[in-house]
């Protein structure tokens, strides 16, 4: 059983990465699906009461996730970027089962995080959309992607270009 | 919608690492009816002085690249080309340069669509000044990028 994690940035287009993963492995049926998202963090106090308080209830069922806010549209944008890609795998002929949708918030380096996810996941391949950027914008913002390859020791790296 | 791969690159440093990177890309090739490009990269000696001791432990003289560029082709055709499926269409691109750069410039040339590539390869004072290979062309290539893991197994 081959099993990958796919990393979602959840921008407009990032379900190109399961459209291509989608293309590798159809006809294949031992893979195992883990599709992750890190929800960029939010302050508290620049939250509703009431959605302070139901993240707070979210916290009680993962204590990982405590003491880390997050906007309520990132989270509504993740489920939808979560539904069309469970759309395209079934399509692709892979089976609900076999497809398994997490998220964790922004606590530390994106890559590590990621990494992490795998190794807790027993992922042999991690699998990351790409998008070209300028000189510019990868030295300020560097690169998840070429992070997580350099550190990546007990995975395959596949970074698509989207 | 036309095939996914057409051309696949597998980059070698002659590492482990590389030989199993060697296994998915012709695997991925055969699959998907691509050719394989294998690239090798040498280090060009005005870039890197010291390094020649990584590839031969020859004196150098004029005939040096000469020798180290016969040696790796003969290296790809053992270790490569002589364990390529039959009839599998492939290319060998042998280049001298710093190694990121040259890798991604065949991607352009060649138009590769996946290029498949072993994630740590040489280890002491070559990865020292190799080892960042995978993570430079990740971030710079035109095309998708596999890095293979090392299974010691």
């Amino acid at each position: 059983m081959e099993r990958f994690l796919i990393a979602l940035d959840c921008q407009p287009d990032c379900v190109k990465t399961i459209d291509y993963m989608v293309r590798v492995l159809k006809g294949t049926q031992d893979c195992e699906f883990k599709i992750f998202h890190i929800l960029a963090t939010a302050s508290p106090d620049k939250l509703r009461l009431e959605e302070v308080q139901r993240i707070e209830h979210v916290h009680a069922a993962r204590p990982d996730l405590a003491g880390y806010f997050w906007e309520k549209e990132d989270e509504k944008t993740m489920e939808r970027c979560f539904a069309q890609a469970m759309e395209k795998l079934v399509i692709g002929g892979f089976r609900p089962e076999s497809v398994l949708f997490l998220f964790a918030v922004q606590s530390g380096d994106v890559a590590e995080i990621i990494m992490a996810k795998a190794a807790e996941l027993g992922c042999s391949t991690i699998v990351l959309g790409r998008r070209r950027h300028s000189l510019v914008k990868a030295l300020l913002r560097g690169s998840v992607s070429a992070s997580v390859v350099k550190s990546a020791r007990g995975s395959a790296v596949w970074v698509i270009e989207i | 919608m036309g095939p996914l791969f057409k051309k696949i690159g597998f980059c070698t440093d002659f590492s482990e690492n590389a030989d199993q990177a060697f296994i998915v890309a012709t695997n991925l090739a055969v699959r998907f009816g691509a050719s394989i490009e294998i690239i090798h990269v040498t280090t060009n000696l005005a870039l890197f002085p010291p390094v020649h001791a990584t590839y031969m432990t020859v004196e150098y003289d004029p005939n040096f690249i000469e020798e180290i560029t016969q040696a790796a082709l003969k290296s790809i055709q053992e270790k490569y080309v002589e364990k390529l499926p039959e009839g599998l269409p492939y290319e060998v691109n042998l280049r001298s340069g710093y190694a990121a750069t040259e890798i991604i410039r065949v991607v352009e040339e060649k138009e590769i669509d996946l290029l498949v590539m072993g994630s740590h390869g040489l280890t002491g004072i070559a990865h020292v000044l190799f080892g960042s290979t995978a993570d430079r062309v990740v971030r710079r290539a035109a095309c998708s990028v596999l890095t293979v893991r090392f299974n010691s197994k």
